[in-house]
Parts: structure tokens; C-alpha cells; sequence
């Protein structure tokens, strides 16, 4: 019931072809929608079809005819019968359409998410996509099951019984037809209205149900700087206020439920009216009346109950909106072909003359530089001097504006973006661990089953922690490794790699985020890494830096010198002033 | 905590029925309409009947009866409009009340209630609690008593037709009000149940192959995961397809129950008028109301299923409204803090046997770093909430400047003590808000000194709106370590006599955690308590203090 995001007009175009799109995901699966809706509309013929006899069996009576009871009641029971083995049959056709739909929506979720690599632009976003993809597809259940199923009732069922009305009394189908089209003018009438409202009281209606967990989220830090009764106060003036202003809402927009009931039976005893003239004239019979005045009410009903769900299929449209926006934006990615293959030993990375520019702005000026296997290549300097932009470039994400990338000799500008992926492992802390156990995240890159994996760790001395945990390498890391510290998370990333063995490695501020004594044990990771492979090391962390083989360091202007450490130290001075900075910065940990 | 079970079904639907006493003439006004807006609906196929019966005689209707016919039309629109209206001001008004409630009894309870990992989640639980209840107020309460009220004037109308059809109908309405809906309500909630599970498994799955897609590109196995995924979604829409197909069954049940019933009343009732004990018209009059009729017994199809989720809310809820609150009441205090002396102290915690401390005794002294150090769950945090009197000592006293802290005032304490948690507190709202909490005294000037002195004045001018940039927990502009210095801002505006800072790098690298510490140590005057299982954190305190096996070892 709680608006929280301010709904921006679809035009109407938009709004047809969004609908269209999502009718057509249904795919084979519309046989077993209108198989049902047949099977419904045959029911509901049993329904007509009892009425008809009552109205008849009344009609005899009133003439004094010989009736008999015991035949009608027979009859009946026959039909209802017939009507309940038919609901039957049409059990099994219920919700296949929507599942098959909603499951295609998912399946091309996880398809693009692939095709981006799991990377996007903005972080924000990823977070909003990822509700969309778990919450926000199953919503359109609504549409798929109810929302088609029931239109596709009132299509037939109308139809069927303005048919028999028109035959019997064709005044009282005119009557209905007159009255048809005051239902969805009043939806749209009602929508337009209830738009500028909320326009207007836009400023109130926040999203309290969020508020009052955030508000007591915070408690105890409200109680501790004592405004813990001050946001009590406030908590419930705006809860108030969000009261007040839905119901001011609520006033117009239920005025479309009354004025649809309104329509509805203003059209059965209008109609019912000009019935009875018309029998009082000799021109319809007592059956033909009876039989109409039963059935009026399936005409309006199902009318009335897909006007009541215009306003799902308003939101079910505001939902596709963000669902195909998100979907269609995977055809942007280029999708060229390479046919060259890299050689499956890489000895060397060289950068020739590697320059980089985004928006006109030069992020990456002129490297040259040859990164081999079995050191330690940091790349060093201050955050936003373009350390992970060099990354994505080797991992192919990003192109080179000029110069080039060579992995041994070959080019990788005419090597297609998988062959490079299979050979480069990018690692942050970003990296991402799966919710499940130690043991699961370990193999993702390894076919090494728990045995041989055990021996390994403890061969190489890694991941010691382990052996502490009660549950040891099957203990359950928890989403994203959230029931882990930081440190061990980091480790657990570290060692996955490891694992992998790749050609080529790239630890993005690998050895960020965590106490000094975890960052060594992360760097011996690192070093471990680099005797088998080629190793780039970022890091703004001057103390493993130093610790590398050679550095590529990147000063404040964008000018880049490499070397090894030690000498870059005697030649850079605002090297050298990093590096003594964060020495006494960090003298505090250690006094 | 009481066991939640204790409270009684019948109590707890008393204790409900009591909170909504004021909304009684709501409540009423709404099942009036809905009766009065059901009777229109009875009405207007019958006086057709009874037009055409005089028809049938000779008399040709009015026009007035036309100008009647569609009033009633009018009016069954107007009624319908009102029903709905008052049930969602029930609605409305139940959750905004509950809401407060709760609010009010969780700051009364704060801080002891609230001062645990889970309670995030205990949060989230109650306000679905609360959305429950709303459920029930609304739409539950209102139908029934809609029913009870139809299910009166119908059976006295068909018993004066014939008392035979008014058991007929009776018998009806019971079975599709309360038969069906139980009996499928026991089919249904294990399917339900066995539905929600099997859902939130493949949720979790689904977002975290998501989440993890680039690991799963980078290590080739995109297709192992969406095999996986394929799998589990076919368990889920096999429960899913369970529980439709039980819906789906219960709505054709309830079909044949109606035409059964209407096929056994219409016959009694031509039965009737053959042997001439009904006039012929009254029994078709009858017979169309009662094919008419059931629109509100079948609202009442699935509310078993809502009765139970409501019933378990409010029994959590009670208890959670019951629960009783720590006296923080006390003598005033409004020196500054100057001494504090810890004397034989035992503690454990109200709901946990084990002590945390025994005997512990200490004298702390003022303008000096004093470091605790320790594991996780060996009482650091403990020890400063005693000393913030968010629980009592169970034995020997904690001395403030001289007194036992325990007679005086826990807020009067708190306000000369700033805590600085683990995880930064962030609020909706701008940064400015997040920093005074609308302390109007507080000049933006003293709040950019403050930030400055914490190195994180340039960082807040440099967002979109400055100090009036709205940020959450979920905001995305600060790094850990530059909420961690918000935090610390907050805290030096409230002006404290003695700052106490709770695990405050165990999220940082350690460049951040040394220039954390750096400002602590310029910036904090008074009692500084430096709480970390890190030993580098704590190296820069003048004092420190061990928590080894329930005391207090003094390191250094």
C-alpha cells in the first residue's frame, strides 16, 4: 500500500508494446491459457444453462403446467456435475503460462548479467537490478495468471451472454452495450486524478514502514545523544501524516470501486426495467425475464473485476518498464568475433606506449613496460590516478585509445575477450564468495576433491584459520562471506585463486581493508601466486609496494616511471614523501 | 522474555479486540454499508420479479419505478464507496497505532533490548508482525460481522417464506464461510509452507549467482550455476503448482456447493408452490435472492490461513509490549565526570547464568587513552555498558566521582558520555541531521570545525548538497572509514566528559586505523576508553587493560 517510489508517466505506446512483449513471453504456453479459459467458459455455460431451466420450470408453474420436480432437479445436478468434472480437467492448465513466463524472464536475467560480467556501471544500480531479478519478476504473476486469465473470461463470457440477450431481448442487449464503456472510462479517469494527488502530497508520502525500522535500527545511538523521544515524537507525526494523506488519496481512488458497482447495477435494473415493459406489452415472456434477470449479473461482473485489476496491470507495466530497460541494454555490448588463439604459456605482458582516455579526459599517458612471470609488477599511487583503469585494459574490458597490450607477442586487440578472460584472474576484495561452505568456494577453480585440497592447504601452509572453525573448510561463509571477518574473507579469495592457476594474475588493493598483521599474510598469498605466474599487484599501500620486484608508480600528474622499488625511492621524491608519510602515520600501530 | 506461547488465543483476541475499541463507530459504519450496499443488491432483481408479476396481471409499471431502480443503483455504488473507505480508515489507523505503539515501548526498552547482534532481524519480524495485524483489523473483522448481519435478515426472510429453505440457507452459508475454507486451510498450510521455503532457497541462490557473476565468468562456470538454477526452479513450481491447483480446487468445491445448494432450494421451493404452502411469487423472489446472496460468504474463503499469521503476530507482539522495562530512573546528575572507580564487581547478564565478571576492581583515571583489550564475548563492550548504566551491576558498586553510579539518573549519565559503535549508525537523512539530530544550536561553522578536526570536512563539501545530502546505510559516497569519522564528528558535538569508542578499526586497513587513532588522541579530552581485539589499535593508549577470565589485568 506504501508508494515509495514517485511513479513517472509510460506513454501510451510505450505502455502497448510493453504489454505485448510480455504477452509474447508466454510463448506455447498460450495454449494451456486459453485451453483453461475454454474449459472455464464451458463451466460457465453449465451455470447459464441451469439458469435457463429455472427460469423455465417457473415459467410452467405460473402457466399451471404439469411439471416435473424430480426431472429438473436430475437435470441440474447433471449439469453441476458436468460444470465441477470440467474444473477438473482444467486443474492442471492453472499457472503453467505464468511460470513458464516469469522463468524466461529469469533465465534472460542471468544470461545478461553474463554477458556484462557481472560488472556495471554504477553500483547503486546493481543493488535495484538485483530486486528486480528476485522480487520484482514474480510480481507479474498477477498479469500472466490472474490478470489474462480474467480477461480472457470477460472476453467469452460477455460475449456470450450479450449474444443470448440480444436473442431473447435485444433492448436489454442495447442497454448493455450503452453501459459497457462507462467502466474503463472511469479507471482512467480515476488514474489521471489520483496522479495529480499524489503530485501534490508527494512531499508526505514517504516510505514509513522503512522509517520506523531505520529510526529503531538506531535506537540506542538516538538514546545515547538523548533524542531518542524527540524522533518518538517526530516517528509518529509522520506516521500520521502518511495516514492522512493516503486516505485523501484513498477517498478518490476507491471512488472508481463504488462507481464501478454503481454502473454495474445501474445497468441490471435499468435494463431489468424496460424487461418488465416490455413484458407487460406481450412482447417477452415470464421465462425470457426470469432468464435475463439472472443472468444480467454475468454480464457486469467480470467487467468489474478486470476493471479491478486495471491498476495491477498499471504496475505490472511500471514493472516491465524496468525489466526490458534492463534487458534491452545488453545489445549496447558489441558482440565481434576474434578468431586468433593465445599461446597457452604466458611469459610476459608488454605494454607498448598504452595510453587511455575517457570523455576527453586523459587517464592513462603514455606506459611502456614488460611485466614478467615469477615477480612481483606493483603498480602504486594514489587512488584515482587510473591503477584499476590498467587493469581492466589487460583484462580486455576496456580498449587502449593508443598503443598496445602484448601477452608474449600477440596482440590481444585480435584476440576475442573470452580467450583473454580464461587466462587473466582478476582479484579484489570486491571478489565475490558464494553462501556456501569454505569447500564450495575453493573449488570453483579446482578439481581437487576435499582430501587432496586439505593436503594442499596444509602443504603450503594457507588458509590456517580453518583447522579453529568448528565445522572447519565445510563451515557456511554466509552471503558474500558476511559470517566470516574481512581477513578471512580475503584469504578465502586468495587461496580460490591460487587454485585456479592462471597465467596471469591482477590483485586489485588485495591487501586493503584489514589490520596490518592479516595484510602480510594476504601478500604472502601474492607471493606464493607469483612464482608459478605473472603477477600485478595494485595497492596504495606503500609498505607491501616496496616489498615487489618492480613497480610501475604513477604520480599526481599522470606521469609514470618504473623500476625497482628501491631505486624508484632515490629517483621519486613524491614516492619516496608516500612511503615516509604512512611509515609515520603508521608509527601509532606500533608504539 | 516470557515464553510466547503463554498468552492464551482467547485472551490475546480480547487484548486485540480492546485496542481497537476506539474505532468502533469505523468499524460499525463499514459493515452497515456493506449490509446496506448488500440488501441494494437483493433488491433491485426482486422488485424486477415483483414488476413482472404485475406486469403479468396487467399493470404496466411506472416510470417512477425506473427513477427507483436506478437510485438504488446510485446507492449500491455509494455504499460499496463507503464500506471501503472506513475499512481502509481501520486499516490505516490500526497500523499507525501499532506502529507507535511498538516505537514507543522499544525506546523505553532501548538501550538493554535493543543491544544485540540479532535484534535487526527481531525489527524486521515485528513490523511484518504489525503489517499482520493490520491485515486482520481490516479485512477480517469487518467481513465476519458483514456476514453474521446478512446471514441474520436472510435466514428471518426465507424462514417467512418457508422455514424449511432458511435451514437450507444456513446450512449453505456455514459450509462456504466456515467448512471449506478450514478444511482447505489444513490442506493448504503445509503446501504454503513448504512453498515460502523452497522460494526463499531459490531467491537467495538466484541473487547470489547474480551477485557472484563475475567469479563465475572469471572461473567458467556460468553454465554449472544455471543448471543449478534450472533445477531448483522446477522444485519451485512444482510446490508453486501445488498450491495453485489446491486454490483452484476450493473455488470448484465452492462452485458445486452453490449449485448444489441453489438446485436443492429451488426444487423445495417449486415443491412448495405445486403443493401450494408458497405463493409463487415469493418463493421466485426467494429463489433469485438466494441465487444472489453469496458474494460475502465467499470473501470469507481464505481467512483461516490470515486468523492464524494474526493470532501468532499478536502473541509476539504482546510479548514484546509486555516485556518489562530496566528502571533507569535516579537521582539527577550534572557534574562532569572526574572519577571512576570500579569496586568488586560481579555482572551477568538478566537472561544468560554465566557471570562475565566476578570481583573485578579498577580505578580509572582521567585524560588518559586507557586501551581494552581482549577476544570477541570476553565483556569489553560489557564493562563500558555498566559503566553507562544500561544494566546494573549484580554485586559490588561502580563509583562515580565518589557515588554509586547505580542511584543516579542512566540518561543524566549518558548525556556526558559519547559511544562510538562498531558499525557507524547512519540515518535517513541529511548529514547535518545525521551530526546534531536537529540540535538547532549547533551552527553549521561548529559542525565543519568538527568535521576538520576529524579530516572530513572536505570530503562532506565536496558532496552534491553539502551538509544537506541525504545519506543512509545503504549510501554509497562514504568509505568505511569516512563514516567511522562522521561518527566521531557526531560525537565531538555532543561535547562528552568521557568518550568511549567500541571496535572502531576493525573495518578499517591500517592507514585508515592509524589516522583514526591519530584523532582520537588530538581531539578526545576527558575519560578516553579505546575498546579492540587488535593490538595495534590499542598500542596508542597510555593504559591497558586486559579481560582475561572474568577480570580486569592491567598490561600496561
Amino acid at each position: 500500500m506504501e508508494q515509495t517510489k514517485k511513479p513517472e508517466k509510460i506513454s501510451r505506446s510505450r505502455r502497448k508494446a510493453l504489454l505485448k512483449r510480455l504477452k509474447a513471453e508466454i510463448g506455447i504456453y498460450q495454449r494451456d491459457l486459453y485451453l483453461a479459459a475454454f474449459l472455464g467458459w464451458l463451466q460457465f455455460l453449465t451455470r447459464i444453462a441451469s439458469f435457463y431451466l429455472i427460469a423455465q420450470i417457473i415459467a410452467q408453474l405460473f402457466l399451471e403446467k404439469k411439471i416435473n420436480i424430480g426431472v429438473f432437479f436430475w437435470q441440474l445436478v447433471i449439469l453441476s456435475v458436468f460444470g465441477f468434472g470440467v474444473a477438473l480437467l482444467a486443474r492442471k492448465y492453472q499457472g503453467t503460462a505464468s511460470q513458464y513466463a516469469r522463468n524466461n524472464l529469469k533465465q534472460r536475467f542471468f544470461e545478461v548479467f553474463q554477458k556484462h560480467s557481472g560488472e556495471f556501471e554504477h553500483k547503486t544500480s546493481v543493488a535495484d537490478i538485483l530486486t528486480i531479478a528476485s522480487q520484482g519478476i514474480d510480481t507479474l504473476d498477477t498479469y500472466f495468471n490472474r490478470y489474462l486469465t480474467s480477461s480472457l473470461r470477460t472476453y467469452f463470457n460477455c460475449a456470450t451472454v450479450l449474444v443470448i440477450v440480444a436473442i431473447i431481448f435485444p433492448l436489454g442487449g442495447l442497454i448493455f452495450l450503452i453501459c459497457l464503456p462507462f467502466i474503463p472510462i472511469s479507471i482512467v479517469f480515476m488514474q489521471k486524478r489520483s496522479r495529480k494527488i499524489m503530485q501534490h502530497y508527494w512531499a508526505t508520502y514517504m516510505d514509513v514502514g522503512n522509517l520506523f525500522i531505520d529510526d529503531l535500527k538506531g535506537m540506542n545511538t538516538l538514546y545515547t545523544y538523548n533524542v531518542d523521544e524527540k524522533y518518538a515524537k517526530s516517528f509518529v507525526k509522520k506516521a500520521e501524516q502518511f495516514r492522512l494523506s493516503t486516505m485523501e488519496l484513498l477517498k478518490f481512488q476507491l471512488q472508481s470501486v463504488g462507481y464501478m458497482d454503481g454502473v454495474m447495477y445501474i445497468g441490471v435494473g435499468v435494463s431489468g426495467f424496460f424487461a418488465v415493459l416490455a413484458l407487460a406489452h406481450g412482447q417477452l415472456s415470464l421465462a425470457s425475464l426470469l432468464f435475463f434477470v439472472l443472468i444480467a449479473a454475468e454480464f457486469f461482473a467480470p467487467i468489474r473485476e478486470s476493471g479491478y485489476g486495471m491498476h495491477l496491470v498499471m504496475m505490472n507495466t511500471r514493472m516491465a518498464d524496468r525489466i526490458y530497460s534492463f534487458l534491452d541494454s545488453v545489445d549496447e555490448i558489441d558482440k565481434e568475433v576474434k578468431t586468433e588463439n593465445l599461446e597457452d604459456d604466458i611469459k610476459q605482458i608488454e605494454l607498448k606506449n598504452l595510453s587511455f582516455s575517457y570523455d576527453n579526459n586523459e587517464i592513462l599517458k603514455k606506459i611502456t613496460v614488460k611485466i614478467k612471470k615469477g615477480n612481483i609488477f606493483a603498480i602504486a599511487g594514489e587512488s584515482g590516478l587510473g591503477k584499476t583503469t590498467l587493469a581492466k585494459l589487460i583484462q580486455k574490458q576496456l580498449k587502449p585509445t593508443e598503443g598496445e597490450i602484448l601477452f608474449n607477442t600477440q596482440d590481444i586487440a585480435k584476440v576475442d575477450v573470452q580467450m583473454v578472460q580464461q587466462k587473466v584472474l582478476y582479484v579484489s576484495p570486491d571478489s565475490y564468495l558464494f553462501n556456501t561452505s569454505i569447500y564450495e568456494n575453493l573449488t570453483l577453480g579446482t578439481t581437487k576433491n576435499k582430501k587432496e585440497l586439505l593436503d594442499w592447504l596444509k602443504e603450503k601452509n594457507l588458509l590456517a584459520f580453518v583447522d579453529k572453525l568448528p565445522e572447519g573448510i565445510d563451515t557456511r561463509v554466509g552471503e558474500n562471506g558476511k559470517l566470516l571477518s574481512p581477513g578471512q574473507r580475503q584469504q578465502i579469495i586468495c587461496a580460490r585463486a591460487l587454485l585456479a592457476q592462471r597465467s596471469i594474475y591482477i590483485f586489485d588493493e588485495m591487501t586493503s581493508s584489514v589490520d596490518s598483521e592479516t595484510e602480510q599474510i594476504l601478500f604472502d598469498y601474492i607471493k606464493l601466486t607469483a612464482e608459478n605466474a605473472i603477477v600485478v599487484f595494485i595497492s596504495h599501500k606503500m609498505r607491501q609496494v616496496i616489498q615487489a620486484d618492480e613497480v610501475l608508480f604513477i604520480n599526481k600528474k599522470r606521469e609514470n616511471t618504473v623500476g625497482q622499488p628501491q631505486k624508484v625511492l632515490e629517483s621519486v621524491s613524491e614516492f619516496k614523501q608516500l612511503v615516509e608519510t604512512q611509515n609515520r602515520l603508521e608509527a601509532i600501530l606500533h608504539e | 522474555m516470557n515464553n510466547p506461547a503463554e498468552i492464551s488465543t482467547r485472551r490475546l483476541v480480547k487484548r486485540m479486540m480492546g485496542l481497537v475499541k476506539h474505532l468502533k463507530l469505523q468499524i460499525g459504519i463499514a459493515v452497515v454499508f456493506a449490509v446496506l450496499g448488500f440488501l441494494a443488491t437483493i433488491l433491485i432483481p426482486s422488485i424486477i420479479v415483483d414488476l413482472g408479476f404485475k406486469g403479468l396481471a396487467g399493470k404496466v409499471p411506472q416510470i417512477t419505478m425506473l427513477l427507483v431502480l436506478f437510485c438504488l443503483g446510485v446507492l449500491r455504488g455509494l455504499f460499496r464507496y463507503g464500506e471501503h473507505y472506513f475499512g481502509h480508515y481501520v486499516a490505516f489507523k490500526t497500523l499507525a497505532n501499532f506502529r507507535k505503539l511498538v516505537f514507543q515501548k522499544l525506546q523505553r526498552l532501548a538501550p538493554a533490548k535493543l543491544d544485540n547482534q540479532d535484534s535487526g532481524s527481531m525489527l524486521k519480524m515485528i513490523s511484518e508482525d504489525i503489517e499482520a495485524l493490520e491485515v486482520f483489523f481490516a479485512h477480517t473483522i469487518p467481513p465476519i460481522l458483514t456476514a453474521s448481519s446478512i446471514t441474520l435478515i436472510l435466514t428471518l426472510y426465507f424462514w417467512n417464506v418457508a422455514p424449511s429453505l432458511a435451514i437450507i440457507g444456513l446450512i449453505t452459508y456455514a459450509i462456504l464461510a466456515v467448512g471449506l475454507p478450514k478444511v482447505f486451510a489444513a490442506y493448504l498450510q503445509p503446501l504454503l509452507k513448504k512453498q515460502a521455503i523452497a522460494r526463499k532457497k531459490y531467491i537467495s541462490y538466484f541473487s547470489d549467482s547474480l551477485q557472484g557473476m563475475k567469479e563465475l565468468v572469471q572461473f567458467k562456470q556460468t553454465q554449472r550455476y544455471f543448471n543449478l538454477l534450472t533445477t531448483k526452479s522446477k522444485q519451485v513450481n512444482a510446490q508453486e503448482k501445488d498450491v495453485s491447483v489446491a486454490q483452484y480446487l476450493q473455488s470448484a468445491v465452492t462452485f458445486l456447493v452453490i449449485g448444489l445448494a441453489l438446485i436443492v432450494f429451488a426444487s423445495l421451493t417449486l415443491l412448495g408452490i405445486e403443493h401450494e404452502t408458497i405463493n409463487l411469487q415469493k418463493g421466485v423472489t426467494a429463489i433469485i435472492i438466494f441465487a444472489t446472496s453469496f458474494a460475502p460468504y465467499l470473501e470469507l474463503s481464505r481467512l483461516p490461513l490470515g486468523f492464524k499469521r494474526a493470532i501468532n503476530a499478536a502473541r509476539q507482539v504482546f510479548v514484546l509490549l509486555d516485556e518489562p522495562e530496566f528502571n533507569k530512573d535516579g537521582v539527577a546528575f550534572n557534574e562532569s565526570i572526574d572519577e571512576l572507580e570500579l569496586n568488586k564487581i560481579a555482572f551477568a547478564y538478566p537472561t544468560r547464568k554465566q557471570a562475565i565478571f566476578e570481583d573485578v576492581s579498577a580505578t580509572f583515571e582521567k585524560h588518559k587513552i586507557i586501551g581494552l583489550i581482549g577476544p570477541s564475548g570476553s565483556g569489553k563492550s560489557t564493562l563500558m555498558k555498566l559503566i553507562m548504566r544500561w544494566y546494573n551491576v549484580t554485586n559490588g558498586e561502580i563509583k562515580l566521582n565518589k557515588h554509586d553510579l547505580k542511584q543516579y539518573n542512566a540518561k543524566d549519565i549518558q548525556q556526558h558520555i559519547a559511544y562510538i559503535p562498531q558499525i557507524p549508525q547512519i540515518f535517513k537523512q541529511t548529514i547535518r541531521e545525521n551530526l546534531t539530530f536537529g540540535n538547532v544550536a549547533i551552527t553549521d561553522e561548529q559542525i565543519l570545525v568538527a568535521a576538520q578536526k576529524c579530516h572530513i570536512k572536505e570530503k562532506v563539501l565536496a558532496t552534491k548538497q553539502g551538509l544537506d545530502t541525504i545519506i543512509s546505510s545503504e549510501q554509497k559516497i562514504f568509505s568505511a572509514g569516512e563514516l567511522q569519522r562522521l561518527e566521531l564528528t557526531r560525537a565531538l558535538l555532543k561535547n562528552a566528559d568521557c568518550y568511549v569508542f567500541d571496535e572502531p578499526t576493525s573495518n578499517l586497513d591500517s592507514l585508515n586505523e592509524a589516522a583514526f587513532l591519530q584523532v582520537i588522541r588530538d581531539q578526545c579530552k576527558g575519560y578516553v576508553f579505546l575498546i579492540s581485539h587488535r593490538p595495534s589499535t590499542v598500542a596508542c593508549s597510555d593504559v591497558i587493560y586486559k579481560i582475561v577470565d572474568k577480570k580486569l589485568i592491567r598490561t600496561k
